[in-house]
């Protein structure tokens, strides 16, 4: 198997695929079924930031699957290609869901409409006018981000709690650097703020709801810590 | 311990020593994204700072007992794999409580652990899934009596050093992106 970019950066270390390993993974394909993971029907490619230092922005992609007009699930990965790695998991829900979720629960949501009005959300090598229904929807939905692989900060293995991610917004504080757009925009051969000029008719939730992007109104980010407790159980423990 | 889910892994490999996994509630079309895994060897395993250790499981007794399998892998097959598996380490996180009947993802995320020993798993939720897949976990436990686990045993930091581990949230000072126009700035 032809060495891949993960390989040649050492993330995560260790040999490449054994030919056992590949035929195991072949038959496992051809005998399995493996619907839930056929149910992804798109691709997006975005940015994303983390809670507990906004300096700290990451290209991500997320592979999204449909579970009802409402409601969707996204494997996130921090890149498009086979040596992608698993970074976190994105839920993806309508404002009408959204307005349902207690205060305590909506504070660890962000909203899409400027992330989406601004081009930094698309759908590489799909038309405009072809993603645009799904875009439409978008705008309109809050996000919450798990991240549990920091490849950003040249972690070789996940390791760490996991991080609540945010979204961008027009603020200054939370601006995502310019360097990080054009790295994104040379690879997909594309123009974020030639995409941002079409989208200026893509409205936002009718209200966007003052607990999502929490830090806005509030001042204050969210950081996620492990800790000890006692566990119940119900026989010895390992 | 008392709160038990089945989990339906959807695996690929990094490389030979790494894997990471999708984990939904069921194999169907409207199954839910519940977590997700990683899987490394035990000589990865070893690298990782003993502050990490804890959040990683093992898995030697969940392929030794026959609860782990490969549903529609034949028996021979399955098992080159998991004799592998069994000297692994895992680092589970789940992000949606459907044991307790949560209709969307709420609340943080959580470190999950493995089943270690007999007696952990609830009997029902064993037969349900032998039923199922018309699978016994003790003819496979004979048929896996050969595996082996890590080389130099399980680690004792590992299965949270036997301790529970719980996720908090914490409101912390926002580092910004760029620094505002109000905070003077130091010109070099």
């Amino acid at each position: 198997m032809a060495s891949t970019n993960a390989e040649k950066k050492g993330v995560p270390p260790g040999k490449p695929v054994s030919l056992g390993s590949q035929m195991l993974d072949k038959g496992a394909q051809m005998l399995q079924s493996l619907t839930p993971i056929k149910q992804m029907s798109q691709h997006a490619c975005t940015f994303a930031l983390y809670s507990q230092d906004m300096s700290r922005q990451i290209e991500t992609h997320h592979f999204v699957t449909r579970i009802n007009q409402d409601f969707l699930q996204c494997a996130v990965y921090d890149s498009d290609d086979s040596s992608g790695r698993l970074i976190g998991v994105e839920y993806i829900v309508s404002d009408r869901i959204f307005d349902t979720l207690p205060p305590d629960e909506q504070k660890l949501w962000h909203s899409h409409a400027y992330e989406i009005q601004s081009g930094l959300l698309v759908h590489p090598r799909v038309p405009e006018k072809v993603a645009m229904p799904e875009l439409e929807n978008l705008a309109k939905s809050y996000g919450k981000f798990w991240c549990t692989w920091q490849t950003d900060r040249g972690d070789k293995l996940p390791i760490g709690p996991p991080s609540l991610m945010m979204s961008p917004q027009e603020d200054i504080q939370c601006m995502v650097k310019p360097e990080l757009v054009k790295k994104r925009d040379d690879k997909y051969n594309i123009s974020t703020n030639a995409i941002c000029g079409s989208r200026t008719e893509l409205m936002g939730p009718g209200r966007l709801n003052p607990m999502a992007d929490y830090w806005r109104e509030h001042n204050k980010c969210l950081a996620v810590d492990v800790e000890n407790t006692e566990m119940k159980k119900l026989t010895v423990f390992p | 311990m008392t709160r038990q889910v089945e989990a339906h892994h959807y695996c690929g490999h990094l490389n030979e020593d790494m894997r990471q996994c999708l984990i939904y509630d069921r194999p169907d079309a409207d199954a839910r994204l519940i977590g997700l895994e990683y899987i490394v060897t035990e000589e990865l395993f070893l690298t990782l700072p003993d502050t990490e250790k804890p959040m990683w499981h093992s898995h030697e007794y969940e392929v030794k007992s026959g609860v782990l399998f490969l549903p529609g892998v034949p028996g021979p097959v399955e098992r080159k794999d998991l004799e592998k598996v069994a000297k692994t380490y895992g680092k589970t996180i789940h992000f949606w409580q459907v044991d307790r009947g949560d209709e969307l993802p709420l609340g943080l995320p959580q470190v999950m652990m493995a089943l270690t020993r007999d007696g952990q798993l609830y009997p029902s939720l064993a037969k349900d899934v032998e039923s199922r897949y018309s699978v016994s976990f003790e003819k496979e436990r004979a048929n896996r009596a050969y595996m082996e686990g890590p080389s130099h045993g399980i680690h004792p930091k590992a299965n949270a050093a036997g301790i529970g581990l719980k996720t908090v949230l914490r409101e912390i000072e926002c580092k910004p992106s760029v620094q505002s126009e109000s905070v003077p700035r130091v010109f070099v």
